[in-house]
């Protein structure tokens, strides 16, 4: 090797090195002006299920309960399943269960809020349900309107207190269990009230 | 001032990047199946190149020729990383939409190309020009593209989640436009209107 190319090969690599410098610098800088705000969409991103059963609350993740539930309910609180606690001028008023039941065609994920250990609304977060039967617990909305109200008390059951989409028993079935599991892990997590 | 007018005319129809230089055209077929995205992406697209542009042109003279392609790459990436982030953070929506594309900017034939073939060699006002005229020509391609995918494809047009144009529910909406094979006849056909357009010209 002679002494240009060795001399070039420092001065490739020193140039090489200034303009990475920079271009690093430049992007730690928009990092840290972007990186609250994407982490807030990626918040709002995953509270949105819970918004639509539980509006006008704070919501707050609690991963430790999450944890607790799992290791007490497996089949329910697997992975993406979470526990949300709303809050309201400070005061917990009730919490989101999401969570994850045996469907038709897979996991029926459901978002479930609970206040005072009664049952306040339900949505069908995601679905592999078979088109126009099945998938009628999430496109009918009086479907998962009839959970409103409902305890740890209720038998929530296919036939007894619980209407079945007609031609869709499975689908409607594990709606209901997944509503009676979150109802048994509020009560489990929270003895039967938030207060 | 006259040869800044020409560098900024040069990429809208001359020398259109994709009607006729006809580089990058795999994520501008892919993005333009809906017009929201044809023009977030051209809008990135655009940041990209006249940022990329001006500062290639402007370390052009401290840029050692055996290195000037992985030096161009760092320029890049910088800019689309930038692009990347602040599209992460106010447009969730569209980001998930854009996808791979909006990463995969850093590889995109007209950004490498024009840094390589213009702004290495020419002056940074010059390329800061040819950046905006080509970003103007890939847009334009790309709106176009995706108002006739979307409008015909689908039956309307929808903007930040608000249905702009609607032709009703008697136009049955032929989905072969928003697949790829659509993608390609519209491309084609554009092409065609274009040639056609500009021969007129010449014989005029």
């Amino acid at each position: 090797m002679n002494a240009k190319t060795q001399k070039d090969m420092i001065r490739f690599g020193i140039a090489l090195m200034i303009f990475c410098a920079v271009g690093a610098g430049s992007l730690a800088f928009t990092y840290q002006g972007t990186q609250p705000k994407i982490l807030a969409q990626a918040k709002i991103e995953e509270e949105k299920a819970s918004r639509l059963v539980m509006p006008d609350v704070e919501f707050t993740r609690r991963d430790d309960l999450v944890a607790k539930a799992a290791a007490q309910f497996p089949e329910y609180m697997g992975q993406g399943s979470g526990i949300f606690e709303g809050k309201r001028d400070g005061k917990t008023v009730g919490a989101v269960i999401q969570l994850a039941s045996r469907g038709y065609g897979g996991p029926v994920r459901i978002a479930v809020a609970i206040q005072d250990g009664k049952v306040t609304g339900v949505t069908i977060v995601d679905h592999k349900e078979t088109p126009g039967l099945g998938s009628n617990v999430k496109d009918n909305p009086a479907f998962v309107k009839q959970f409103i109200g409902k305890t740890t008390s209720d038998p929530l059951e296919v036939k007894k207190d619980v209407q079945a989409i007609t031609g869709a028993t499975k689908s409607s079935r594990a709606v209901a269990t997944g509503v009676k599991a979150a109802l048994a892990v509020y009560a489990s997590v929270y003895g039967g009230t938030t207060k | 001032m006259n040869g800044l007018l020409n560098d900024l005319k040069n990429g809208v129809i001359r020398e259109n990047p994709l009607l006729r230089l006809m580089i990058g055209l795999c994520s501008a077929l892919a993005v333009s199946v809906k017009l929201e995205s044809g023009m977030f992406m051209g809008v990135s697209a655009t940041f990209v190149l006249v940022m990329s542009n001006i500062l290639v042109s402007a370390v052009r003279r401290f840029t050692p020729d055996n290195i000037r392609i992985p030096i161009f790459l760092v320029v890049i990436s910088v800019f689309t990383t930038i692009v990347d982030l602040v599209l992460k953070a106010n447009f969730p929506a569209i980001y998930a939409r854009l996808g791979v594309w909006i990463p995969l900017i850093v590889v995109n034939c007209i950004i490498l190309g024009r840094a390589e073939a213009f702004a290495y060699r020419k002056g940074v006002l010059s390329s800061a020009m040819d950046g905006v005229g080509m970003g103007i020509g890939y847009t334009m391609v790309l709106l176009t593209l995706g108002f006739v995918r979307e409008l015909f494809g689908t039956g309307k047009i929808v903007m930040f989640d608000k249905t702009v144009i609607d032709l009703g529910p008697r136009f049955l909406p032929p989905v072969f436009l928003v697949t790829f094979p659509g993608a390609f006849l519209m491309f084609g056909l554009l092409m065609m209107v274009l040639n056609i357009a500009t021969q007129r010209r010449v014989k005029a």
